[in-house]
């Protein structure tokens, strides 16, 4: 039998009083967990509106499910389970475009050739990475972006850490491949 | 030499066990293609990490109110809705006891028209309804006394073509098929309705 997880003592608290159906402690929950859901749709989709939209349906679905949650994982990943699914049935449906002129720059300050360079390459990675099959796509990001270990992987997207590791592998081995030239100049 | 590009990965993302992460690193440092293999790794992620975050997001608080806005009210269910909600539930229990009493009414109808037929219990009827021989003659038993005294003739007629074609046995396994079709659909309904619940909450 799976071990409860230890939750923060007051995000367990918030938990339990949401499932009985307190809407402020569920409004603390989403006030803690935006970012995280928000980047792992966005990273999965790669459009910035569509993920805050995606995000706000995620806790929605999560709020009518929360009977179902069992702290034998972290709430987190429980969350993250209910985003990547949400995020690749969305692009089953072929609805999320990323138009990479409209990527945001994190920093400017390199000049202009260094902002178009910068731009270039966001680009390129962020299109390697929607080029992944979804599967390893989303055990990548909740990898690399989210920090998750393997086995919170494993939970979050209920596959053997075997799976993860294959997955990450190969996806990383994919995105070798596809920005080769950006990593000799790295 | 033994390379450990199979355990590279599990050392990168420090998932390996102390033990054998140091004997990873005793190879790196012996090993210049696993080096540049780790070496590699590293570089992917910085590189991956040069998509920037979503930017231009809506504030926190302005978030959590949409959200907040957009929650269905489910947890405030009226009682009527509740009463909906468990009687859809005891849909198929219900179903199976009118069918369990549909049976059983028939099976005690069809067994009291035979001993009726055979003449048994003949006196308590005639002592009862003396003056309603016809059906009993008809051999429909006290059903057909019944309708012999509410609508004469004709309705004996009726009750005794209805038995001719053995109405009375095809009701039951009517009803037994229905009741095992709206169970078959109550099934199906139940299966979609929790199959969608959890393709939403990500168990599928």
């Amino acid at each position: 039998m799976a071990e409860p997880v230890t939750e923060a003592p007051e995000e367990a608290l918030l938990i339990k009083q949401a499932q009985t159906g307190d809407r402020w402690a569920f409004g603390k929950l989403v006030r803690r967990h935006r970012t995280g859901v928000v980047n792992v749709v966005y990273r999965m989709c790669g459009d910035a509106a569509l993920a805050e939209d995606a995000a706000q349906e995620c806790f929605i679905r999560a709020w009518q499910h929360l009977h179902s949650y069992r702290p034998q994982s972290p709430f987190r990943n429980w969350l993250y389970r209910i985003a990547t699914n949400y995020a690749i049935s969305e692009l089953r449906r072929g609805k999320p475009v990323v138009d990479v002129d409209d990527l945001p720059l994190s920093d400017d300050r390199g000049g202009p050739e260094a902002s178009a360079e910068q731009r270039e390459r966001a680009a390129a990675v962020q299109a390697a990475i929607l080029a992944l099959p979804a599967a390893g796509r989303s055990t990548l990001i909740l990898r690399e972006y989210e920090g998750l270990s393997y086995r919170d992987i494993a939970e979050t997207l209920d596959i053997p850490i075997g799976t993860v590791m294959s997955r990450l592998n190969c996806a990383r081995r994919r995105l070798r491949d596809a920005l080769a030239s950006y990593m000799e100049v790295a | 030499m033994n390379h450990v590009t199979a355990r590279l990965q599990a050392y990168y993302d420090d998932e390996l066990d102390s033990r054998t992460a140091e004997a990873v690193e005793a190879h790196l440092a012996e090993c210049e293609t696993c080096l540049a293999e780790c070496e590699a790794l590293e570089v992917l992620s910085a590189l991956l990490f040069e998509v920037p975050v979503a930017a231009h997001l809506m504030p926190e608080d302005q978030f959590a109110a949409q959200v907040a806005l957009r929650l269905p009210r489910e947890e405030a269910t009226s009682l009527p809705e509740r009463t909906l909600k468990w009687g859809w539930r005891l849909a198929p229990v219900m179903l199976v006891a009118t069918w369990a009493f549909v049976q059983a009414a028939a099976i005690l109808t069809t067994g009291i028209a035979a001993l009726l037929r055979l003449g048994v219990g003949s006196e308590v009827t005639g002592a009862l309804m003396p003056e309603q021989t016809a059906a009993r003659d008809a051999g429909l038993g006290l059903a057909g006394s019944l309708l012999d005294a509410l609508g004469g003739d004709a309705a004996v007629e009726i009750l005794r073509q209805m038995s001719a074609v053995r109405c009375i046995t095809l009701i039951p396994v009517l009803f037994t098929g229905l009741t095992a079709l709206a169970i078959c659909s109550w099934v199906a309904m139940w299966w979609a309705v929790e199959r969608q619940a959890l393709v939403e909450s990500g168990q599928q």
